[in-house]
């Protein structure tokens, strides 16, 4: 080794020394630097990295019947997501998925391969799979549970219940009108997550408990509403109307027992299912009453001190004049024009038209307007239903005669089913409007009742004594009447057909051929137990109350009598071919048995 | 047998400096790989080798390195076979061949290939001595390390290539040759790694994402400049003192990547703090003085060479794995020595550490 060559060895021994110093300063600076000088920063980004927010989902409340049957609940469900990027073996994953949940496996597949950081494999899975999707433990998948709103009892009552969106906002009906009361309020906690953001369960704290959503039990009874469905249903099928409502409403009470509409649907399966079919017609659709309405104008006549037995007019073929206008009877048979003279009994029995019309003609336009308003039709009717409509009245002082008259027997002014029902309810009741009612209580998911709803009565309309006296009538309408349909064995029944002509849709006149028929009947009729309420909108093939809607009122009343259990008041007929109990009313029907109002 | 003069020589100091850093790491790598649910079988694992290590480091420290010479060729075959089997019948894992497999146990060649290059260079160069001023010297002790770098750069495995690189460049500037040589090696790599990344296939893109990455590691925080920052919070709130052995939040929640291997000093210094971690690089100064003032003090031209070699190797990977975690180096897979998991490793840098001691022992020219 020469000397030179030594020399340049030790200088570059040295050096090495030298690198090693500068390359341990950086590295011990750099450590010093994030270790001790600026730890402060990196603690918070630790925290930031690991903490989480984590949302303590409020259940939204159930529905029952008024007897406790659920007819909307939340159940629980598992999503399935996954962190696409932290997959290793995708082939692998996508498989092992696809066995447990039944899904496509290339379909999985592709959610794995995509670029997201967060992908839902698949959502509102059964808890069982979720289950198995955890006992699984594949790397960067992860469940959820999620809440879903089922329906135990399918489509019934699915105008009342409405339906909620898929984040659990109420979209319709008692979903929509009572969503305050029926969300909770969600808490809050703070939890670390791992780096797949799986939280780490002893790290949880500083939790704001969640409250779940208030119960709701509703007045309709299950059973009723079935029956109710059921018996309309038929009707729906055999006369394919535009729509058709049935209400069951406890008189005394104002509670709605059942409430029907169609068409209907599966708030479980909405898909497809046209807009209209969700409208709860009992109370956003507003028709013209008709023949109906005129025990209204003679429960006011009777009030007012026009005597029952009082023949108040002469009906014969020609009709009425009034002013340049006449107002006729039907021309149609077996119940066409000529009733001769008429009290307010026969007024009731054959839907005459001139009897009614000379009630509301002496009453005048103000005494007449009163009753409208106190029988409940110029007023929302308050039952806590979501869409509730009303159209009321022009100032009494603008009516001409005609439009006196008209209002006498039911034309001329609009009302919804639940209205009708409502004001049957005073003549079935003693003479009180009653508030309807569909939600009998509201209460936590332990049971304490936070509000229960007492029946309200709204005003007095009509003395007792007319209640009386008007409920004998629509006995006589159904007995020796139009109403006939209605019969049930066993049963005293009080009714009133109507088959009122459809406004045109032009605003000028009745639009040829279309009809509202409707029947309003009372059982029993001399105790009244319900009042049940059927309008049918646009019937085809036939359009008399007494065809199309009194079989319905038949088939209700006699279910419900033997459902509630309430004795017969009349001594049962033996009648061969409708034995108690198995008749229906397409036995009874007897067809063409109508009266235009 | 070693000789009982040579014993007097010998550095009990850096035999105790390798064994605390191997329980060091012994210890960490059970609390970062707690949670796989195998951490026992790990540490145990991890402890054979370390057995094994030891028994190889006695082999290597009686070996007499001026045998070398006439094991050259020997050595250097033995070391191209091994490397050219893993491209053959190696074992692949995460897209890069790079093991033998030896029924339950697999072994990296590359480690040992490491070590095999150090001493064949050492006797290349000593045997050039003469000429090492010409650059033909100079190219043909590339060309040494070239063709095994080759097979290891094929694996693929770029950090112990740049390994080699290093190794290769400290022992060439530690044998004296010229510094305008070492300059223009320096430009050519500077021009070619400039092609070469612009050339599309040379580097995966992966790759090319983890040497970037510490640039700039918060434009791609979840992507390849994931590790670097996770590395750098975990590091960072592990503050002065630490969040306590087995408490670490960021290494035990997953939010560490390969923190048993690669990120092993991430760990450490999440659970016991800068009282835990400087003490641990501090370990390592000792380590790399003490091999520079036997290299300083070996008269031996292929020992001096062989431990500038072992220096080298051990400052580089100590610098670039610490660097890392720190955030002021690339990843570039480099595991910490004698720390990270990995049989291989802990058996290299065992068997290195054997012959690091064993020059040291043999420092002084026996004159007869």
């Amino acid at each position: 080794m020469t000397a030179k060559h030594l020399r340049v060895l030790k200088k570059r021994t040295a050096w090495l020394f030298v690198i090693l110093t500068v390359l341990y300063v950086l590295i011990a600076g750099r450590l010093f630097y994030i270790q001790v000088l600026n730890n402060e920063e990196y603690c918070k980004l630790a925290v930031q990295l690991r903490q989480r927010q984590l949302v303590l989902t409020a259940d939204r409340g159930t529905i029952y019947d008024r007897v406790g049957r659920q007819l909307a609940a939340d159940i629980p469900t598992c999503s399935v997501y996954v962190h696409p990027q932290k997959v290793k073996d995708k082939f692998g994953t996508a498989k092992q998925l696809a066995d447990i949940t039944g899904l496509n496996e290339q379909s999985i597949l592709k959610l794995l391969m995509s670029k997201s950081k967060f992908v839902y494999i698949s959502r509102e899975l059964p808890v069982e799979v979720g289950d198995k999707v955890k006992e699984a433990n594949l790397t960067a998948v992860g469940v959820i549970r999620e809440p879903k709103r089922v329906h135990p009892a399918g489509s019934l009552a699915a105008h009342i219940l409405g339906f909620t969106d898929v984040d659990g906002k109420g979209l319709e009906g008692i979903e929509r009108s009572l969503n305050s009361e029926l969300t909770g309020q969600d808490g809050y906690a703070i939890a670390e997550v791992d780096s797949y953001g799986r939280v780490i369960p002893e790290t949880r704290r500083g939790s704001v408990p969640a409250v779940d959503g208030y119960d709701i039990v509703l007045t309709i009874d299950a059973n009723l509403q079935h029956i109710t469905e059921e018996a309309l249903a038929k009707t729906f099928e055999t006369y394919k109307p535009a729509g058709a409502t049935a209400i069951v409403m406890d008189p005394h009470t104002g509670e709605i027992l059942a409430l029907a509409n169609c068409p209907t649907y599966d708030p479980d399966n909405r898909k497809g299912v046209p807009a209209g079919a969700w409208r709860n017609r009992a109370v956003t659709d507003l028709y013209e009453p008709g023949s109906t309405l005129k025990l209204m104008t003679i429960a006011a006549g009777l009030e007012e001190g026009i005597p029952a037995t009082e023949v108040v007019a002469t009906c014969t073929n020609g009709g009425m004049q009034i002013g340049r206008r006449r107002v006729r009877c039907s021309l149609h048979a077996p119940y066409m024009a000529g009733h001769g003279g008429v009290d307010m009994y026969g007024i009731i029995k054959h839907s005459c038209n001139i009897g009614a019309a000379t009630i509301a003609l002496r009453l005048g336009p103000d005494k007449l307007y009163t009753y409208m308003k106190d029988f409940g039709f110029l007023d929302k009717p308050g039952s806590g239903m979501a869409g509730e409509t009303v159209l009321g009245l022009a100032s009494p002082d603008t009516w001409p005669a005609i439009k006196l008259a008209n209002i006498g027997f039911g034309q001329g002014i609009a009302v919804s089913p639940l209205q009708m029902a409502c004001a049957y309810s005073v003549i079935a009741n003693g003479g009180e409007l009653m508030k309807p009612q569909i939600v009998r209580e509201i209460r936590t998911k332990d049971g304490r009742v936070v509000e229960a709803f007492q029946p309200k009565v709204v005003r007095r309309v009509v003395s007792e004594a007319t209640a009386k006296q008007a409920i004998e009538m629509l006995i006589g309408c159904v007995d020796d009447g139009t109403g006939k349909s209605s019969k049930v064995n066993g049963y005293s029944i009080g009714g009133k057909t109507g088959s009122a002509q459809k406004a045109s849709t032009t605003g000028r006149g009745y639009a040829p051929g279309k009809y509202v028929a409707s029947f309003m009947g009372v059982v029993p009729a001399r105790d009244p137990k319900l009042v049940i309420c059927v309008v049918v909108d646009e019937p085809k093939g036939s359009h008399w109350g007494a065809t199309v809607a009194a079989p319905v009122f038949q088939e209700i009343a006699e279910k419900a009598m033997w459902y509630l259990r309430v004795p017969p008041d009349m001594p049962l007929e033996q009648d061969e071919s409708a034995p108690v109990g198995v008749t229906t009313g397409k036995v009874k029907v007897k067809v063409g048995a109508g009266h235009t109002g | 047998m070693v000789e009982r003069r040579l014993l007097k020589n010998f550095d009990i100091g850096l035999v105790l400096l390798m064994l605390a850093i191997t329980v060091y790491g012994l210890v960490v790598i059970y609390s970062a790989s707690r949670g796989s649910g195998n951490e026992s079988s790990v540490v145990q694992k991890q402890l054979m080798w370390a057995i094994a290590g030891l028994i190889a480091f006695s082999i290597t420290v009686s070996i007499d390195h001026k045998s070398f010479p006439r094991l050259y060729n020997w050595i250097y075959g033995f070391n191209l076979l091994l490397l050219a089997a893993v491209l053959v019948v190696g074992q692949a894992h995460k897209d890069a061949q790079r093991w033998l497999g030896f029924g339950p146990i697999s072994v990296q060649p590359s480690e040992l290939a490491k070590i095999s290059i150090i001493i064949t260079l050492a006797v290349f160069l000593t045997s050039q001595r003469d000429k090492l001023r010409e650059f033909k010297t100079f190219a043909l002790s590339f060309v040494h390390i070239a063709v095994p770098m080759l097979f290891i750069l094929k694996q693929p495995d770029l950090g112990t290539s740049l390994v080699i690189v290093a190794i290769w460049l400290g022992m060439t500037f530690i044998a004296g040759v010229k510094i305008q040589h070492l300059a223009l090696f320096l430009a050519v790599m500077l021009v070619v790694g400039v092609i070469g990344w612009n050339t599309p296939y040379v580097l995966k893109d992966y790759q090319k994402g983890r040497l970037t990455s510490f640039l700039n590691p918060e434009k791609d925080r979840l992507g390849s400049g994931y590790h670097l920052v996770q590395s750098r919070i975990a590091i960072g709130s592990g503050q002065v003192t630490g969040k306590g052995y087995l408490h670490g939040t960021q290494g035990q929640l997953g939010f560490i990547p390969e923190n048993h291997t690669d990120f092993i000093f991430t760990v450490a210094a999440e659970e016991f703090g800068f009282m835990g971690a400087a003490p641990l690089i501090l370990m390592y100064l000792m380590l790399l003085w003490k091999g520079l003032l036997i290299m300083s003090e070996t008269e031996d031209f292929t020992g001096r060479l062989i431990a500038a070699g072992i220096i080298c190797m051990f400052l580089f990977h100590i610098f670039v794995n610490i660097g890392m975690t720190l955030g002021i180096m690339p990843i570039t897979g480099v595991p910490l020595p004698l720390m990270s998991y990995g049989g291989s490793s802990l058996l290299a840098n065992m068997i290195a550490m054997g012959v690091l001691v064993g020059v040291g022992m043999r420092r002084h020219k026996i004159n007869f």
